[in-house]
């Protein structure tokens, strides 16, 4: 009897597999076979044109073809992740989330690591961040269960000093010894991911699950209860991604690029969700990760050969979730918890440097989609954010063939004849001009349908319409969003295209911090980086203007990205556009009209916080040694978390003299790091300043000490 | 509450000449004592008072030894024997000034417990708990996992190409011969047929 009852327990499991199973295959089957059919139907149609132009297909013609085939797959397949998600957000049933019964949020967790990777960020505003969710977690009644950790790869003395020092004041404040901790690596080996490993390899075992934050991310704690629950619950999930929120948008692009994320963000991930399923992907950040199959199976190998496309992998996030739906653990995207956000880069020079990183990152993972054992939907993933960067070139290119192909026949001096095509016999009397102006009207359909969806959505949901400020202000925003996105693209388009080119010619990648904020682009920045952008454009913009009128007007949308480059940059940089959008209630997002506390506290605390005494400018470009040594508090916290066997050796002591004698400007890099991180010479230092008679002070020790001076 | 009633007896005659130096041992424990964030003035001037009848006692003019370091000294050694009556551990000198110090940051001497600041027992209960239970952990115990890199079976043609690409890396001028004539050949491809 109990045999039986195995057996029919069996057959059941394996038929709700291959139910699931089929489930899936159909809904992929469905979600490709839509953007095939769109790609191909309007390649088909070019493809028709072109031939009904020249009476034949050759050379450049075929090319022409080709490259619009990979450019219109992509943007289809954009079109297709709105359409599905346009029509399946709605149903909640879909979502992992929707496993979740309410008895799951007040069950035993086991216990969860909230991690926090930095490098060279703003130290304030990381720290208000990390205040931010702890605090939210805290209201959920259930911070017993977790404990934070920042962990440090910052390589700059000032926000090494900084950090620790924040790190304290924050135990202080929020009575959290003991809960929320602090580690810096001196050498950052792997980077970022590199980073992670080894907080596993030290910490590991003593977590379950961990929540992999950014320096920039903020997430609300009922959503990181139910990313524990769901975790919990389900125990076969390696991995769940949450969706960010782009928030914090103060310049004009910033602003701009929030409220595309905010507006059109929900849809794709809705559609992504749809054909992903278990088989999703981990973008680096606000995602949970079960640490045992973390450990055991993601640590990345290197590839074969050396950087720039072998070596250590860059882009770490997509091959960790492929490895471990490898390894049989699912990967989920949770796209509808709403509380869980991130900043951008604020200005066009920090995105292309984000851009340069990223790129490369991406290329290197050519390698993995002929991987052996790797999920077919992983290689899609890895395929999508190759070609999400290849397809610059590729459209420079596909413009460039254009021009050529039109000076061609310009150069015949021959009128064109138009011969009938497939299409004419299919919509009898189509003429040439109708077939351009419907393949217009169908690119431009598949380009906007994400907008269309939006419109609808708009006003369907109430809720939605109010929470963008209405109606008009909705498509008021869609229309400033595709003007700037626009004048963008192109010189988008030729930052990418020089950045491939450096990848091949093997200028690898600096591993800058992201720099955030409202000062802008100065003018002279500018100039430099987008002189070459103006040339390229004013030229081509000659060209095509000896070519043909018509021709130099149909180019017109991306010669003037081009050609006002510059001034694109800057002005998109500054926070002055943005605010008066805003308080002409444009470009408007939920966070405008219903911002989350969390995000209220940050940008209250960061307004109201008092500079330190003496400012950073006064003790700029020394900052972090000069306090670690001089500050009573500073000090005492620096030379607390120093390792205790890091002992007084001969050779420092000299390197502790000169900067006692002559300054910090006298020391390399390497010495200054080496000295702090001794607690011994530190602490003598700290006695040494103090206790020399002010005028036999080196100067730089004489100005900083004047700040303290000044405060007393 | 004995330093408030302590006389201040700067009674020893000062040498005119010295009163800049005077005045600068004061400014530096003064500077000290803010750095520490001692705010309240009249607490402040007691706390230097204290510190300057004391060096006033031990300076020797003929030593050399200016006043601003010796007060320097003897804050640093008030505060030192202040903390280790307070936290009740026993560390080496220098090591008791940090820990003391950190003990006075996360207690948050700033602002809750100013007014106790160099002041002999009796304590209040919270203020000497504060000050013990002040102390920093970078993280909890270790609790280790292994992580071995994973390996990723890639195609032995690929790793052709990976061979070449590195051949080429030892070469960089031809490496941009080869990339610059790929481009001149697609181009020269392309103009052929137009």
């Amino acid at each position: 009897m109990a045999g039986q009852l195995h057996s029919a327990g069996k057959i059941q499991a394996l038929l709700a597999r291959w139910i699931l199973g089929f489930s899936v295959a159909l809904r992929r089957l469905l979600f490709f076979g839509t953007a095939v059919i769109l790609s191909l139907g309007g390649t088909l149609f070019f493809a028709d044109l072109l031939n009904r132009l020249y009476g034949t297909l050759e050379g450049p013609a075929i090319v022409l073809i080709a490259l619009f085939l990979v450019l219109f797959s992509m943007v289809s397949l954009g079109a297709t992740h709105a359409l599905f998600g346009f029509f399946v957000a709605p149903i909640r049933g879909l979502n992992i989330t929707s496993r979740l019964q309410p008895e799951d949020l007040r069950a035993r967790f086991d216990r969860t690591a909230i991690v926090m990777p930095v490098y060279n960020e703003p130290v304030a505003e990381v720290f208000e961040r990390l205040r931010a969710v702890y605090l939210s977690v805290q209201r959920t009644g259930r911070i017993e269960d977790f404990e934070f950790f920042v962990l440090s790869d910052s390589t700059s003395t000032d926000h090494w000093v900084g950090e620790e020092y924040e790190w304290a004041k924050l135990c202080r404040e929020l009575d959290s010894f003991g809960r929320i901790f602090y580690r810096r690596r001196a050498i950052n080996i792997n980077k970022k991911s590199g980073n992670i490993a080894d907080f596993c390899r030290t910490w590991g075992g003593r977590y379950s699950y961990m929540i992999v934050m950014d320096a920039d991310s903020v997430m609300q704690g009922g959503d990181i209860i139910q990313l524990v629950a769901l975790m919990q619950k389900s125990p076969k999930i390696g991995l769940i991604q949450t969706a960010p929120r782009v928030v914090g948008g103060c310049s004009l692009i910033g602003k701009v690029q929030q409220f595309a994320n905010r507006l059109y963000g929900p849809m794709f991930t809705a559609g992504l969700n749809f054909w992903q399923r278990s088989e999703g992907n981990y973008w680096g950040h606000n995602a949970i990760i079960r640490v045992t199959p973390f450990t055991d199976y993601c640590d990345l190998p290197d590839l074969p050969g050396k950087e720039p496309f072998g070596g250590k992998i860059l882009s770490h996030d997509f091959v960790e979730a492929a490895l471990m739906r490898k390894a049989g653990w699912e990967v989920w995207l949770a796209w509808d918890l709403e509380g869980s956000f991130e900043e951008s880069p604020q200005s066009l020079l920090e995105l292309a440097q984000r851009d340069r990183r990223w790129l490369q990152g991406n290329l290197q993972h050519t390698w993995l989609l002929f991987a052996k054992g790797l999920h077919p939907a992983n290689k899609v993933h890895l395929a999508m954010g190759i070609l999400g960067y290849l397809a610059s070139p590729l459209w420079f290119s596909f413009l460039v063939v254009s021009m050529l192909l039109f000076n061609k026949q310009k150069q015949t001096g021959l009128s064109i004849i138009p011969v009938d095509g497939f299409f004419s016999h299919v919509l009898p009397g189509l003429s040439v001009s109708n077939q351009g102006i419907l393949l217009f009207a169908g690119t431009m359909g598949v380009l906007f349908a994400p907008k269309i969806f939006v419109f609808f959505q708009a006003i369907l949901s109430t809720r939605f319409r109010k929470s963008f400020g209405g109606l008009r202000a909705i498509l008021s925003g869609v229309v400033i969003e595709t003007f700037v996105s626009t004048l963008v693209a192109p010189i988008f388009m030729l930052f990418h295209s020089k950045f491939l080119v450096w990848t091949f010619l093997g200028k690898s990648v600096r591993w800058d911090a992201q720099v955030r904020g409202s000062a802008g682009t100065s003018w002279k920045s500018a100039a430099k980086a987008h002189a070459a952008h103006c040339l390229i454009g004013c030229v081509w913009g000659f060209l095509a203007l000896m070519l043909d009128r018509s021709l130099f007007f149909w180019m017109l949308p991306v010669l003037l990205g081009l050609i006002f480059s510059i001034p694109i940059s800057v002005t998109t940089s500054r926070t002055g556009l943005s605010e008066a959008l805003l308080r002409s209630r444009l470009l408007l997002t939920p966070d405008d009209t219903g911002r989350p506390w969390e995000l209220d506290e940050i940008s209250r605390r960061l307004e109201h916080s008092a500079p330190p005494i003496p400012s950073s400018a006064e003790l700029a470009p020394f900052e972090g040694i000069s306090r670690a040594i001089v500050d009573p508090y500073v000090n005492a916290v620096h030379v607390t978390l120093q390792d205790a066997q890091s002992s007084k050796s001969e050779s420092l002591a000299g390197i502790a003299d000169r900067l006692a004698t002559l300054g910090p400007e006298n020391l390399t890099p390497a010495e200054t790091q080496a000295l702090m991180a001794s607690p011994d010479h530190m602490l003598t230092l700290h006695r040494r300043i103090w206790t020399t008679p002010f005028a036999e002070l080196a100067p730089w020790w004489r100005h900083v000490v004047t700040g303290y001076r000044r405060a007393a | 509450m004995e330093l408030f009633d302590a006389p201040v007896n700067l009674s020893a005659p000062l040498d005119p000449a010295l009163v800049d130096e005077w005045n600068e041992a004061y400014e530096t424990v003064e500077s000290y004592f803010c750095a520490l964030g001692l705010r309240n003035k009249l607490l402040l001037s007691h706390c230097i008072y204290r510190v300057l009848q004391r060096v006033v006692e031990i300076h020797d003019p003929a030593s050399g030894q200016k006043p601003a370091t010796l007060a320097m000294i003897e804050a640093m050694r008030l505060v030192a024997d202040w903390l280790q009556k307070v936290l009740k551990i026993e560390l080496p000198d220098s090591r008791l000034a940090a820990r003391g110090r950190l003990a006075l940051m996360l207690a948050d001497l700033k602002g809750k417990w100013q007014p106790w600041f160099l002041v002999d027992e009796p304590w209040p209960e919270d203020f000497v708990n504060s000050m013990r239970k002040s102390y920093l952990s970078a993280g909890p115990a270790f609790q280790e996992r292994n992580m071995t890199p994973q390996s990723i079976e890639i195609s032995p043609l690929l790793h052709g190409f990976s061979g070449a690409l590195e051949s080429l890396d030892k070469l960089p001028v031809l490496k941009i011969f080869v990339f610059a004539g790929t481009l001149l050949v697609l181009a020269l491809l392309l103009l052929r047929f137009l």
